[in-house]
């Protein structure tokens, strides 16, 4: 028996954030109330920056790939900046969560279980097999169903946290499921051998068999129609910071390592999995936008915006390379418009004390400049308006699924945009609705000094994407560079 | 003999599954689930998987099922009134769904060439050699695992723990201790 070689240094950005969770559970016990929830928002915001780092410094090295523990993980640039993306939503998202009253109580535990969802998500980026893949998705699953349900006099937030749990379980069986049939078509649960085995016998009804139930237990992930079903429920019940996070993070962990799936695992089986994935973009686009047109409920409208995106993005995954870099440039910015929407939603569910309705925000872009206008950013990015980052977002996908041959894909995804405004409008024009201008201001929530700077840098870096975006663009580039060779 | 014994683990696997949904005593269908565990765990023997049974038989038809029947007798059969309404279309659905799943997966396996048996050694199934591709192959997956029932049993604790008592509750506690207190003494003075 050899003792396995532990590739410290390709993992160090995982461990850093386990190893702050760890210290937070001692946090947890030595101090209480607000000095406990200070240590743990100092220890997030640390072990985040500093995986963010961590990530920087490795980015080079073995040249952006390297197989770590006997192949089951691969640490490439893909994976690199799937880690940059999951480490800036959690930092968003820790800012904007400080102010809420759950935390004098729990505090350290929160902050405990966004790092260790935030690990998995990681690792589930750059699982090699279905072994890593599905255990590294409990693990951040099991965590994001603890956050869900973290609001225990909720009673939305203990159903939320119970629906995901469910409904996210039956996803996993499935996935599991599918990973058996594969296993029995070629043998192995690695990635890099499945494709070898695929190779070999392209027309296995197991395989075939197989990748369906693969690409349904992550649909659930992802969340596409017709796996979408516990969106809503779970973004509106769920704690407004923790659905900020899912959305943001868990996209991009469960996009990510669908696309390692495809292009490193099934890329023989291509002729059957991309049209299956175009029906699967268009029915995601179009349901899920028609359905938010007749949403009140804010959290609930963009929960369902955010399936629509996801049917963007599917988009992406049969567009190849260029596919794949737009893809991680739609998920950084989505990312940090959509933790920005959620936390200044957040912010005035608590100044309202009720859920935050479009009634309920009417005029309040007048009493609240910085939070409303960065709202409105973000509505306009999320709508793909010039000049906020999420235009170029759009246009890059749409680029791509166009020189892959999808021209169709585009065109529906053009019409999808165009649906949308009618919701992202609705919200933004009720921000500034004159008639509603009251001189009186209801006293701040507390916390709205760290939230109003959490919004206030994901503006920014919405804004800056949107304006000058070469260096991402790079970036995103040399990251899908490392997980799909140039033809 | 391994051909008998499959079909009868196969046949009762099938039936305690059955009668695990079709069931409405939540106690009927527990012990049904037993059923279904222990025929599975015969099913891995059969494949020379001991320790997968071994593990199968201990953890769940020993510890898990024991505490769903505990929670059952605790709860009562009759707790929850199941619900009346009939969801046809729902119910259509399902079938529909699960019957395409069925018929896919009845394809998959039908049609492959999965003929040839594989070949083992003897030391495949035992302990040790389940423990050591825990160790060396899977060690990521394994120590993740750990984390992982960490992390579930500590979301147990906060998620079922009220707040951790802090120091505001208990100055208001004391107050109210207080006036509790003040209260009783002035009753007795009143006797």
């Amino acid at each position: 028996m050899t003792t396995p070689v532990v590739q410290w240094g390709a993992l160090a950005p995982d461990l850093i954030l386990l190893g702050g969770a760890a210290v937070l559970l001692l946090v947890a016990v030595l101090f209480r109330d607000r000095t406990a929830r200070d240590i743990a928002m100092l220890v997030g915001v640390g072990c985040f920056v500093g995986s963010a780092v961590a990530v920087t410094v490795i980015w080079d090295h073995g040249d952006g790939v390297r197989a770590v523990l006997d192949g089951q993980f691969v640490v490439d640039r893909f994976a690199n900046a799937v880690r940059v993306i999951v480490a800036g939503s959690g930092l968003l998202t820790l800012m904007g969560a400080y102010g809420w009253a759950r935390l004098r109580e729990h505090g350290p535990e929160f902050v405990a279980f966004l790092l260790v969802a935030a690990a998995g998500m990681d690792l589930m980026a750059a699982s090699n097999s279905f072994v890593s893949l599905f255990v590294s998705l409990e693990t951040f699953s099991i965590a994001l169903y603890a956050l869900c349900a973290f609001d225990t006099k909720s009673s939305a937030s203990l159903e939320s946290g119970l629906k995901y749990l469910i409904l996210g379980s039956i996803g996993s069986v499935v996935l599991v499921y599918g990973a058996a049939f594969l296993y029995g078509a070629t043998g192995s649960f690695r990635f890099d051998e499945i494709a070898v085995g695929v190779a070999a016998e392209p027309e296995s009804l197991l395989a075939l068999a197989g990748l369906a139930l693969v690409l349904g237990g992550l649909g659930f992930k992802i969340a596409v129609v017709p796996f979408h079903m516990w969106t809503p429920d779970v973004y509106e019940g769920a704690p407004t910071p923790v659905t900020a996070f899912m959305s943001a993070a868990t996209k991009a962990a469960a996009f990510a390592v669908l696309v390692r799936v495809l292009v490193t695992a099934v890329p023989a089986m291509g002729d059957t999995w991309k049209p299956a994935l175009a029906v699967a973009a268009i029915v995601t686009m179009l349901f899920a936008n028609v359905v938010a047109l007749r949403q009140t409920n804010v959290k609930r409208m963009l929960a369902y915006s955010s399936v629509g995106h996801a049917g963007y993005l599917l988009m992406a995954l049969v567009s190849g390379q260029a596919g794949a870099k737009a893809l991680l440039f739609y998920l950084a910015v989505y990312a940090a418009t959509s933790v920005g929407a959620f936390t200044v939603v957040a912010i005035a569910e608590r100044e309202t004390g009720r859920a935050a309705t479009i009634d309920s925000l009417r005029g309040w872009g007048f009493s609240r400049p910085v939070l409303g206008g960065a709202l409105a950013i973000f509505l306009l990015s999320l709508a793909g308006f010039p000049p906020t980052a999420g235009f170029l977002a759009k246009l890059y996908l749409f680029a791509a699924a166009i020189d892959a041959g999808y021209t169709y894909l585009a065109l529906v995804g053009v019409a999808a945009t165009v649906i949308s405004l009618g919701y992202y409008l609705r919200v933004g024009l009720a921000l500034y609705d004159r008639r509603h201008e009251s001189g009186s201001m209801l006293p701040s929530a507390p916390g709205t000094a760290w939230a109003g700077t959490c919004a206030a840098l994901a503006a920014i870096v919405v804004l800056w994407l949107g304006i000058y975006p070469p260096d991402v663009l790079d970036w995103a580039g040399q990251a899908a560079a490392s997980l799909i060779a140039a033809p | 003999m391994a051909t008998v014994v499959w079909f009868v683990a196969s046949a009762c696997a099938i039936a305690s599954a059955l009668a695990v949904i079709v069931q409405r005593n939540p106690f009927i269908a527990a012990i049904a689930l037993l059923g279904n565990l222990a025929s599975l765990a015969t099913l891995y023997l059969l494949l020379q998987s001991d320790f997968v049974a071994a593990a199968q038989i201990i953890v769940y038809a020993g510890a898990v099922m024991v505490m769903f029947l505990f929670v059952i007798a605790y709860v009562g059969p009759h707790a929850e009134v199941p619900d009346e309404r009939r969801h046809t279309w729902q119910l259509i659905a399902a079938c529909v769904a699960a019957g395409a799943i069925l018929v896919e997966i009845a394809l998959a396996v039908g049609r492959s060439t999965l003929d040839s048996a594989a070949s083992v050694e003897d030391s495949f199934g035992s302990p040790q050699a389940v423990g050591e591709v825990f160790l060396t192959r899977y060690v990521g997956a394994f120590e993740l695992v750990s984390l992982l029932l960490l992390v579930a049993a500590i979301a147990g604790v906060v998620l079922g723990s009220g707040p951790r008592p802090s120091r505001v509750v208990d100055e208001r506690q004391r107050r109210v201790q207080e006036a509790r207190d003040l209260a009783a003494s002035r009753a007795g003075d009143d006797r």
